[in-house]
C-alpha cells in the first residue's frame, strides 16, 4: 500500500503533478482533450490503526494529537440525476465522470474507510443538498468555462495556494498533523504544507482589516469536543477542490463565510469531525457536514507537497490555449 | 626555537597543535560550555519550551558573508530594494567552497533575480527558513515539535522519536531532533538541490546534511547555529550562527504570508489571455 502511494509520489515529483489538485486536469488542458489517468490498483483493504496517542491530555483534555486521515468516500451532498446537466461545465473537464452515483472514487485509499451508509456527509439541511445561491455558480462555472485564459480562473488548489481551511476529504495527501498544547492546536495540511495554529482562548480578534485563507480562529472546549469558530476568510476562498466535492468543488465563498469545526476524539483510531458553514453571499442557509478522521496505518509517512515548486501544469496549460489562439508561438520554455 | 608553550616545538608538534586547533574550530558549539540560563520547562514535559513566535534581526538572507550595502538589484526599487549591510554570520566568513563550486555561485549571484529561488517564492529550504527575514512559531509538545513559517506557508516537522527515512529528495528535507542539555539539536538530510542559502547565490548539492542548535539564551533569545555539510560541493563542514529574537504581544501573530499569489503575474502573466478589443 504504501509502495503505491509512494510510487506515486515519486512519479509526480519527478513529473508534473506535484500539482496534485491538477494530477486530472493537466492532460486535458495541454491537449484540450480530457482524459482521466489511469486509475491506480486499489489496495487490500486495511482497517483503521489505532493511533498512538493516548486519548487524554496530561492536563485531562481530550487528546487529538497524531497524523489522521479525511478520506470519507460518501459524496458531500446527496446526488442528485440534476447533478450531471448542473455540472456540465466541470463535466467537459472530466468526461465520462457520473456525477450522479451514489459513490465518489477515490485514488488513494490509505485508509480504507467502512463502506459508507449515508448517502451524504451533509447533516443539515436534512435533505443533504446545500442551497446555493446561484452568483456563486455562476462565478464557478465562468471559471470552468474561461478556465485557460488565466491562472486567475484556476481553483486555489489548482494555483498551488489553498484547499480551504475545513478538513472536507479529499482523495489523497489527505493526511493531518495534529499538536497540541493546553493553549493552542495546530493542525498540518499534508497538502500544500500548510499549518493553523489555533488559540485555545477567548483572546480578542485582532484581524478585522486582515484576512486570511485560514480566516482567524479561536476554540474552546465544549465538554470532551474542541470547537474552532473562524471567521475573516479571504474574499474566493474555497472549500471543495477535489472533482469529489462535486458542487462545492471550486465555489468561491465570501469574506462573510463563518466555520465552525468541532473536533471530539470518539476512540482510539477516529476524530468525529463535523464542520457548521455559514455564508449568507453564498448560501440561502447555513449548513453542516460530519464525518470520521480515521488514524493511518503506524507506517504511514506524511511526504512533502512541493505543490507550486512543481507546478508544470500551469505554464504548460496556459501556453498550450494560446498557442492554439495563434496568439503565441509554439515555443517550449525552458525548464527551471 | 621555543614557542610559546615554552616547549622545543617541532614539524611534528606543530601540526599537532594546528590539528587540534581547527579540530576546536570545527567542533565548537558541540564543546563549549552551557550556558548559565535554564529555560522553563514545558507545562507538562520535561524539555525546556521553545514555544513562541521567533525571528532574526539581521541581513542575513541577503547575504551569509560580511556584505557591504548596496543599490536594488531592480534599479526601480530604489531605497526599499537598496541592499543592507551585514556582518558575517559564517564563522570565520569563508565558506569552503571547491573550486568549481565557486565559480558556480559567482554564476549565480550573477543570475541571482531569475534563479534564486526565493523570487519565485519557491519553499526556502533548511537552514535559509530560520532566517528568512519573516517571523516563524515553534509549536512543541512533549513528543513532537514543529516549525510553521510565515513565508510560503513552509513548515517543519521535526520527529523527536525516531530518524525518519527519506524516500525522496526534498525542499525542507527530513528532520529528526533530540535534546543535548537544553539545545535542541535538528539534524536533516533528504534535501533535493534546488534551494540557496541566501540571495548571494549561496548553494548546495543533495548530498547536503545540515545540524542546527537551538540554545536558549534567555527568556526571548535562542542562540542559533546550523552545520552544513556538503562533500559535493564544501572541502570541509562549515558554521553559521546568530540569535533568534521572540516576538511577543501583538507582534507575536503569525500572518499568512502566502508569496505564491504574489509571484503568478510575473511568472505566468505573459501566458494569459489578453482581452480583446
Amino acid at each position: 500500500m504504501r509502495r503505491t502511494r509512494l510510487a506515486r509520489t515519486i512519479r509526480f515529483s519527478s513529473t508534473v503533478a506535484t500539482a496534485c489538485a491538477v494530477a486530472m486536469l493537466w492532460a486535458s488542458a495541454a491537449a484540450q482533450t480530457a482524459q482521466n489517468p489511469p486509475a491506480p490498483a486499489r489496495p487490500p483493504a486495511a482497517a483503521p490503526v489505532p493511533a498512538t496517542s493516548p486519548l487524554t491530555t496530561a492536563w485531562g483534555v481530550p487528546n487529538l494529537e497524531g497524523i489522521w486521515i479525511s478520506g470519507d468516500t460518501t459524496p458531500v451532498e446527496t446526488p442528485d440525476p440534476s447533478d450531471q446537466t448542473s455540472l456540465a461545465a466541470l463535466s467537459k473537464w472530466f468526461p465520462g465522470n457520473d456525477f450522479t452515483s451514489e459513490k465518489t472514487a477515490t485514488t488513494d485509499p490509505v485508509v480504507q474507510y467502512p463502506p459508507s451508509k449515508r448517502r451524504a456527509l451533509v447533516t443539515e439541511p436534512s435533505t443533504g443538498r446545500l442551497l446555493i445561491k446561484q452568483k456563486a455558480i455562476d462565478e464557478r462555472d465562468y471559471n470552468l468555462v474561461h478556465l485557460l485564459d488565466s491562472y486567475a480562473n484556476h481553483t486555489l488548489w489548482e494555483r498551488c495556494i489553498s484547499r480551504g481551511a475545513p478538513l472536507l476529504p479529499a482523495p489523497y495527501d489527505a493526511a493531518y498533523q495534529i499538536l497540541q498544547t493546553p493553549d493552542q492546536i495546530a493542525i498540518f495540511y499534508e497538502l500544500l504544507h500548510v499549518t493553523r495554529i489555533i488559540p485555545i482562548s477567548d483572546q480578542p480578534r485582532v484581524m478585522s482589516n486582515i484576512k486570511q485563507w485560514f480566516g482567524e480562529p479561536r476554540a474552546h472546549w465544549e465538554g470532551k469536543t474542541l470547537v474552532v469558530d473562524s471567521v475573516n476568510f479571504r474574499d474566493k476562498t474555497i472549500l471543495g477542490s477535489a472533482t469529489t466535492s462535486r458542487r462545492l468543488r471550486g465555489l468561491p465563498h465570501s469574506e462573510k463565510l463563518h466555520t465552525i469545526e468541532r473536533f471530539t476524539r470518539s476512540d482510539n483510531g477516529t476524530i468525529h469531525y463535523e464542520v457548521l458553514i455559514n455564508d449568507p453571499e453564498t448560501y440561502e442557509t447555513s449548513w453542516v457536514a460530519s464525518f470520521d478522521l480515521l488514524a493511518p496505518p503506524p507506517s504511514y509517512q506524511i511526504l512533502e507537497s512541493a505543490c507550486h515548486e512543481g507546478n508544470e501544469y500551469m505554464p504548460a496549460a496556459l501556453r498550450g490555449a494560446r498557442v492554439e489562439e495563434g496568439t503565441i508561438q509554439s515555443k517550449r520554455p525552458e525548464r527551471r | 626555537m621555543t614557542s610559546w608553550l615554552g616547549v622545543r616545538t617541532t614539524t611534528a608538534t606543530m601540526a599537532a597543535v594546528a590539528a587540534a586547533f581547527i579540530f576546536s574550530i570545527a567542533t565548537q558549539g558541540q564543546t563549549q560550555t552551557p550556558p548559565a540560563y535554564k529555560a522553563p520547562r514545558l507545562p507538562y514535559g520535561a524539555a525546556p519550551n521553545l514555544n513562541g513566535t521567533w525571528q532574526v534581526a539581521n541581513t542575513a538572507n541577503w547575504d551569509l558573508q560580511d556584505h557591504q550595502g548596496a543599490r536594488s538589484p531592480i534599479l526601480a526599487m530604489g531605497g526599499w530594494g537598496a541592499i543592507p549591510p551585514g556582518l558575517s554570520v559564517v564563522d570565520g566568513n569563508e565558506i569552503p567552497y571547491k573550486p568549481e563550486a565557486l565559480a558556480k555561485k559567482k554564476e549565480n549571484l550573477q543570475k541571482r533575480l531569475e534563479l534564486d529561488p526565493e523570487m519565485k517564492c519557491y519553499l526556502p529550504g533548511v537552514p535559509r527558513a530560520i532566517y528568512m527575514p519573516y517571523p516563524f512559531k515553534i509549536v512543541q509538545t512533549p513528543t513532537q515539535m514543529l516549525m510553521s513559517f510565515s513565508y510560503a506557508a513552509t513548515t517543519r516537522v521535526i520527529d523527536m522519536t525516531k530518524v525518519p527515512k527519506a524516500p525522496v529528495d526534498t525542499w525542507m528535507g527530513y528532520s529528526s531532533g533530540k535534546w543535548d542539555g537544553d539545545t535542541l539539536v535538528v539534524e536533516s538530510r533528504g534535501f533535493n538541490d534546488r534551494t540557496w542559502f541566501d540571495r548571494a547565490g549561496n548553494y548546495h548539492s543533495a548530498a547536503l546534511r545540515v545540524v542546527e542548535r537551538f540554545t536558549p539564551m534567555s527568556a526571548d533569545v535562542l542562540n542559533y547555529e546550523a552545520t552544513m555539510t556538503d562533500p559535493s560541493v564544501f572541502t570541509r563542514p562549515w558554521k553559521i550562527s546568530m540569535p533568534l529574537y521572540r516576538r511577543v504581544g501583538r507582534d507575536a501573530e503569525l500572518l499568512e504570508f502566502n508569496c505564491v499569489e504574489y509571484v503568478e503575474e510575473m511568472m505566468y502573466g505573459d501566458l494569459v489571455k489578453k482581452p480583446t478589443k
